[in-house]
């Protein structure tokens, strides 16, 4: 499963949880989460349209970051820590570099 | 100012001609935009441009003789202007609110004879806000209704491209409290523009204040604004795109002259390298500012798609949803142009604090114009729909 898809059900499975709240705060914390995922999935659709060679990468960064917070809010309002894909064989930190060195130097 | 343009517009007939203009304009408008900025030098001249070149007719509908364009080239061309120069970017803003909200509340006349003038190249100011009344929401500027003519009395701030303008639209309440706008013509008795804004950014938005004494209007120059709000429509999301794009421009011109002078900058003594441009740190610091200006970019353009179905199709569903785009750009926008008019000076170094350069424009006019209305609580109203199925409420700030 993607780190998209996943950041998705992850949100979803936390609202579902939570169900309601009138605190302001949790409620702004949902309003958050949704900005990531959605922000990630604008990301990947801008690939079809923007031939960068850099642009999933960038769409994989938002994904990952969305996943990252996500996660921590499922814990934060569930109470469980749902285990996400390994991702020591494609490292987040070196996508950042890819993506700053194409737009910074022109080298890919 | 006249309340008269000084010279006729161009006609701008598509999408993609309005592009054109907008980024041949925002090359011109960037030269001297730091000089501007430090001088506080009004940009009477560069405005006459702006209006001239067919920018501020682009959103009249076809029908009355526009482009009608997409809200995507709104924002776009918004956005292209305010990376040379945000306050030329937010000077349009109410004016473009202003043909929309004609659009949704005026008579075919009131549409005819306005709309054929922001063809012709006349701008509409605004006396809107008001920093003494209670809430952004509430106006103690009133109207009175006598026979055919209406009187309009009060005090307001925030008065963006009124000192500019050729009409200023004001906005005042009636008696059962229901606001309604006046098109007063610049030089209307009773009507003055005060240049008192003093803000650390956008220093020439001229946003100060107008004061109406007695302001008498035909009943033909006054139009029912509350009825864009009492029936779903898009014009709140249409007030906020232009926000949201203003400030997407402001983190676009930032992150350019981070790249620029991240270029020259020396490179620190324990990267062992020969350049900056090399210093893996400064690689990756671009990386994260790059990917999310993109995001807010795309955004941006997301929200653009929701409006002109809510235009196309207005009812709660499509309003609801063109608030909730609108409001995950206003969020992103102001959040990536602090964060990227900040991080330039860490990656670009010492030597781009220096005066002559004025980098600093940036974050003063990030942090300035995002103070428009609050992003935390646009968190909260997309959270109150996610998690409440509560949608938004609807006015000029959603």
């Amino acid at each position: 499963m993607t780190a998209l898809n996943q950041a998705r059900q992850l949100l979803e499975t936390t609202r579902r949880f939570v169900a309601h709240s009138d605190d302001p705060y949790v409620i702004s914390r949902f309003g958050d989460l949704q900005i990531r995922v959605d922000l990630a999935a604008a990301l990947l659709e801008r690939v079809d349209t923007h031939p960068s060679p850099v642009a999933l990468t960038e769409a994989h960064i938002a994904a990952a970051e969305a996943l990252i917070a996500v996660s921590n809010a499922e814990f934060e309002l569930t109470g469980q820590r749902t285990a996400l894909p390994s991702s020591l064989d494609d490292p987040l930190r070196h996508k950042y570099r890819t993506v700053g060195n194409y737009h910074l130097n022109g080298v890919l | 100012m006249s309340a008269h343009p000084q010279y006729p517009a161009h006609l701008i007939r598509s999408d993609a001609e309005a592009i054109e203009v907008a980024t041949r304009l925002a090359t011109r408008f960037a030269v001297e935009a730091s000089a501007r900025d430090r001088e506080r030098r009004l940009p009477v001249a560069e405005l006459d441009e702006f209006s001239a070149s067919g920018l501020w007719g682009i959103t009249v509908p076809k029908a009355y003789g526009g482009a009608g364009v997409s809200y995507v080239t709104v924002a776009e061309v918004i956005k292209l202007i305010s990376a040379a120069d945000p306050s030329l970017g937010q000077i349009p803003q109410n004016h473009l609110g202003i043909v929309d909200i004609l659009q949704q509340t005026a008579s075919e006349s009131q549409k005819h004879h306005y709309f054929e003038k922001v063809l012709a190249g006349y701008r509409f100011g605004n006396a809107f806000s008001e920093a003494k009344s209670r809430n952004a929401g509430t106006f103690d500027t009133q109207i009175r209704f006598h026979g055919d003519t209406a009187q309009i009395d009060g005090e307001k701030f925030y008065c963006t491209g009124a000192l500019f303008a050729h009409i200023v639209p004001t906005v005042g309440n009636n008696e059962h409290g229901q606001a309604f706008i006046a098109l007063l013509e610049r030089d209307a008795p009773g009507l003055s523009v005060i240049d008192n804004w003093d803000g650390f950014g956008q220093r020439t938005t001229a946003s100060g204040g107008v004061t109406l004494d007695g302001v008498t209007v035909p009943l033909s120059a006054v139009i029912a604004a509350h009825e864009a709000f009492d029936r779903p429509t898009a014009h709140g999301p249409i007030s906020q795109i232009i926000q949201a794009a203003v400030d997407t421009g402001i983190a676009v011109g930032a992150l350019e002259q981070a790249k620029l002078h991240a270029r020259q900058a020396r490179p620190w003594i324990d990267s062992q390298q020969d350049h900056g441009w090399q210093d893996p740190f400064t690689i990756a610091g671009i990386g994260d500012l790059q990917w999310r200006v993109h995001g807010t970019e795309a955004i941006l353009a997301r929200a653009g798609r929701a409006i002109d179905l809510a235009l196309a199709d207005p009812n709660e569903d499509t309003v609801a949803n063109a608030s909730l785009i609108v409001a995950q750009a206003k969020v992103l926008s102001a959040e990536t142009a602090l964060l990227a008019s900040s991080k330039l000076f860490e990656l670009a170094g010492t030597r781009s604090v220096t005066g002559k350069y004025n980098l600093d424009r940036f974050w003063r006019n990030a942090r300035t114009h995002t103070l428009h209305d609050p992003a935390r609580w646009k968190y909260h109203l997309i959270g109150n729909y996610v998690l409440n199925g509560v949608k938004p409420a609807r006015h000029a700030w959603n």
